[in-house]
């Protein structure tokens, strides 16, 4: 906010008072659109037309659907905690926001600074951090309730969090070495230079991890054991209605947009172009702006757009079977890229961290060409 | 050393349905858990009771046909067939073959329809939405054959006693071979969505298994049986209508475990297509009913029959007493058999698998409930 | 390396699927806009019963209670008088449609037929018409009486929908809707 800065003039606090203002109101009409085109997405998928009811296109239909929501009774449960039950989406909505704080939507081009509210030193850490408060939020939604379904989801919630949480920190350990910062700007920077220099290349395997990661993070296909509809009726929130409800709908869909704007941040080269800009652009302050902030919006959309697609196919993990996910194979894997990317960081070039996964999946495609196959159960005719 | 502290837990009593999504109807569990593992299960039926036996005391055999539809709805056809072929027995009526080739096709179309339900609501309750859709869009596929047949989509009153209501019309024959042509591809692609699918696998392998014996003193039928490597099918046991004269395998399963009844039910899809490929084929043209007065009476005497229905076993036992209805009919339902087998094999399972075990019975609450 | 085999094995088994949903994407939609589109019936669709008229506008019932008699759920109510000319007049012919399943039994046994065709169900005195949109507002609405079963089996008799294959019906239901809502208050 460099450039914005020196052009208000305004002290540190109140810009990031403002910045703060611009998230939480520019982030709820994203989270609708978000609501709409996973509805659509998901028509598209299985032939059907997806909301096409409510205005043009169906267009309008998350907000005639919010309407419904706020204008809804608002119900607490007999028995039910008050204080916790009234907390409980204010402390899961808070972090899915908190989390811009140090997200650049873009930059200004030459030395005019991104586009971000804090350029924190601890950057990632900071997200990782915030975000993993959701889960204290999903354990007093689920306790307060005084629904055994809810509580059983928040319980696997925190079982869940706590999991995932370690193999995600672990998958951003390798970049923090590659780039040397935890700060994101200084990682989106450490990646200039074209396509080639992207993370997800150097660390093809800590992307992946992330991306499962990310999923549990967020709750949903295949990771979504806290709410799990068809078991737990929606576990924590089985009990929330009207914009309680609303608020944890939000928080979902603005977490999953900040997952996916970090792994843009940390994988995908942030705002950058995957080719050198052209002069013209680099040259306009306002048209770098645009350019930048296009590229990383066409990033997150299209990660968003995967963790849709994924609900479409995929079913859900049963909750032990996660934690062995995470436990066995996630943390191992994360640990030995660690180790490799930082024997390499010592004295090799960053691709080679890319060429050494590369080989061991070429490896194991060669084992399963040849051990393979007959495992496959059949029927006995 | 620190002093070791004994945490006290305690159980907790979930009571899962009768409104819950994936009870398939209005099934209602009373599980004891000791957190999410299973110490106990009782089943409550009953919630969808319609007193189907009784109304068969008061309905004459013209008129019960339309009704037993309801008793088990997404089989329709096979109910309606049952309650048909045992009147037939008991007074010895001759059905005209094409009647029988007709009800065959019918009753292989009707399977693969319910298959095609039990995979989408199957996935669904593992969590997954696309294949629901699929399922549905081909079922569809099937329910309109049905429609064109006998105009309606999911309670047919097709069968009636001494034949079928209604003849095919002459589109027919063209649709069902389309659908034939089409459906072998559809169910490549329900296989490659899930069959491989580790998630899925992961989900149904070494889950809810049971021996062969176990499920035998339970009278278990039907692809649950079969999962278990026995190799139980009327069709075959006992062929009824024209399943003498066509050609098709009862594959069955290895390890009696979900994966097993998935597979099973995949392969069976495909074995009925053949059914109803022959069924084409040999459609011997004729009447499709013989002609009875317009109050049928059956003779006195009674009969059981049962019929392999998707689901298993579905029978009937039917007194009649030489008036226009029946003195007594005893429906037997496979999912009666499978909801009192689910106590057995819940136990010490997690919630999680409730579903993925339950499912994977494919019981259908108002056979159940009648 | 037992475990990088299966994670590959599951990575390319989830790619595959993921293929296949996807290539559903670039299918068209199977979805019928119901109230904008309408599927097309085919010609031996059961819907509410409902009495064709015949050229004079009247029904062609005898007044047998044959259907009364088979319904299975008993939803057909029929009144005759004798008039002056000692002939069986029907005074009032009520199919509840809050109870009716649309079984077809009525019209199987009814023995009026046309003369080509015995066999022919369009030619039956009650008739399962191609009409299935009956959402009321009461259960009285739904209480079909004579001038009702007539209108209905005017505009959506077999005989009707044979001449019309596979046309968009709407403007002919909006049609029937307001017909059926005078006939009821009147």
């Amino acid at each position: 906010m460099n450039l914005l800065q020196s052009l208000l003039n305004l002290p540190e606090p109140l810009m990031g008072a403002i910045g703060a203002l611009l998230i939480t109101l520019g982030m709820l009409p994203v989270a609708a659109m978000l609501v709409l085109w996973e509805r659509i997405f998901l028509g598209k998928l299985t032939q059907r037309p997806g909301p096409n009811r409510v205005g043009p296109r169906g267009l309008l239909q998350t907000i005639a659907d919010a309407l419904k929501l706020l204008t809804k009774e608002d119900f607490t449960p007999k028995d039910a905690d008050r204080i916790l039950f009234f907390l409980a989406p204010l402390i899961f909505i808070v972090p899915s926001f908190l989390v811009f704080a140090v997200v650049p939507f873009g930059h200004f081009g030459g030395t005019h600074g991104p586009v971000l509210i804090a350029d924190l030193r601890t950057g990632i850490f900071f997200m990782v951090a915030v975000f993993s408060l959701h889960t204290v939020g999903i354990l007093m939604a689920g306790w307060a309730s005084n629904n055994k379904y809810s509580l059983l989801g928040g319980i696997r919630g925190v079982a869940q969090a706590i999991s995932y949480e370690l193999p995600l920190i672990f998958s951003f350990l390798g970049i923090l070495i590659l780039s040397g910062s935890m700060s994101t700007v200084d990682i989106i920077k450490a990646q200039g230079g074209g396509l080639h220099n992207w993370f997800f290349l150097a660390q093809p395997v800590a992307f992946l991890v992330y991306l499962a990661c990310s999923v549990a993070e967020v709750n949903r296909v295949p990771f979504d054991i806290p709410e799990a509809e068809s078991e737990l009726v929606s576990g924590f929130n089985t009990e929330y209605s009207g914009m309680r409800f609303a608020m944890f709908f939000l928080a979902e869909y603005v977490s999953l947009f900040a997952t996916a704007a970090i792994a843009t941040i940390v994988f995908l080269g942030g705002w950058l172009a995957p080719f050198p800009e052209p002069a013209v652009i680099t040259g306009s302050t306002l048209g770098y702006f645009f350019w930048s902030a296009g590229w990383f919006l066409l990033k997150v959309f299209t990660l968003v757009t995967l963790a849709m697609w994924v609900r479409g196919t995929l079913p859900r993990l049963r909750a032990d079977q996660l934690m062995d996910f995470a436990w066995k194979f996630l943390v191992p894997v994360v640990l030995v890229n660690l180790f490799v990317t930082g024997l390499l960081a010592l004295w090799g070039r960053w691709a080679v961290a890319g060429g050494l996964w590369l080989a061991l999946l070429l490896w194991a495609l060669y084992g399963q060409s040849r051990a393979a196959k007959a495992e496959r159960r059949q029927v006995v005719y | 050393m620190p002093e070791l502290v004994e945490v006290r837990t305690e159980g907790m009593v979930l009571n899962m349905g009768p409104q819950h999504p994936s009870t398939h109807g209005v099934l209602r569990l009373l599980l004891r858990l000791d957190g999410e593992v299973i110490k106990s299960c009782t089943p409550v039926i009953g919630y969808l009771h319609r007193g189907m036996e009784k109304l068969a005391e008061h309905r004459t055999y013209v008129q019960y046909p339309a009704i037993i539809d309801r008793f088990e709805y997404l089989t329709a056809m096979f109910t309606g067939v049952l309650y048909a072929m045992c009147a037939e027995r008991i007074a010895g009526i001759e059905v005209p073959p094409r009647a029988i080739w007709m009800r065959t096709l019918m009753l292989e179309l009707n399977r693969i329809a319910s298959h095609l339900f039990w995979l989408g609501t199957y996935l669904l309750d593992l969590g997954a939405n696309g294949l629901l859709f699929y399922a549905m869009r081909d079922r569809e596929l099937i329910l309109n054959l049905f429609e064109e047949v006998c105009g309606a989509r999911l309670l047919y009153s097709y069968a009636c006693v001494g034949g079928v209501r209604f003849d095919n019309p002459p589109s027919f024959e063209r649709h069902v071979r389309e659908f034939l042509k089409i459906f072998l591809d559809r169910i490549r692609d329900y296989e490659s969505i899930v069959t491989e699918n580790p998630v899925f696998l992961e989900r149904v392998q070494e889950v809810g298994c049971y021996s062969p014996e176990l499920a035998l003193q339970y009278a278990v039928s039907g692809p649950p049986l079969r999962s278990t490597g026995i190799r139980k099918d009327l069709r075959k046991d006992q062929p009824y209508l024209a399943y003498d004269q066509v050609d098709f395998a009862v594959p069955i399963g290895t390890k009696g475990d979900t994966l097993d009844r998935y597979l099973l039910r995949m392969a069976e899809m495909r074995e009925s297509l053949k059914i109803v490929e022959q069924c084409l084929d040999r459609l011997p043209d004729g009447n499709i009913r013989v002609k009875l007065p317009n109050v049928v009476k059956i003779p006195a005497g009674e009969a059981y029959l049962a019929l392999e229905s998707p689901r298993g076993e579905v029978g009937a036992y039917m007194v009649a007493n030489g008036t226009d209805k029946c003195y007594r009919l005893k429906l037997r339902c496979p999912s009666f058999n499978h909801v009192q087998f689910l106590p057995v094999i819940l136990l010490g399972e997690r919630i999680s698998d409730v579903m993925a075990i339950f499912g994977s019975l494919d019981v259908i609450l108002p056979e159940v409930d009648r | 390396m037992d475990v990088l085999t299966r994670a590959f094995q599951g990575a390319k088994a989830i790619a595959e699927g993921l293929a296949t949903t996807f290539k559903h994407v670039t299918r068209s939609q199977v979805t019928i806009g119901y109230p904008e589109v309408r599927s097309e019936l085919p010609a031996a669709f059961r819907g509410m019963p409902g009495l064709p008229p015949d050229k004079s506008g009247n029904t062609t019932c005898i007044g047998c209670l044959a259907c009364a008699r088979v319904c299975p759920p008993q939803c057909i109510f029929i009144t005759t008088s004798k008039g002056e000319d000692r002939k069986l007049r029907i005074d009032d012919f009520i199919v509840d449609a809050n109870l009716c399943i649309m079984c077809g039994l009525c019209e199987e046994v009814c023995p009026v037929t046309s003369k080509e065709d015995k066999t022919d169900y369009p030619g039956r005195a009650i008739q399962l018409t191609h009409l299935y949109e009956m959402s009321a507002y009461c259960h009285e609405d739904l209480v079909f009486h004579l001038p009702q079963l007539i209108a209905i089996g005017q505009e959506f008799g077999r005989q009707k929908s044979k001449d019309l294959p596979g046309q968009p019906r709407t403007a002919c239901y909006s049609r029937l809707a307001v017909h059926v809502k005078e006939l009821t208050r009147g």
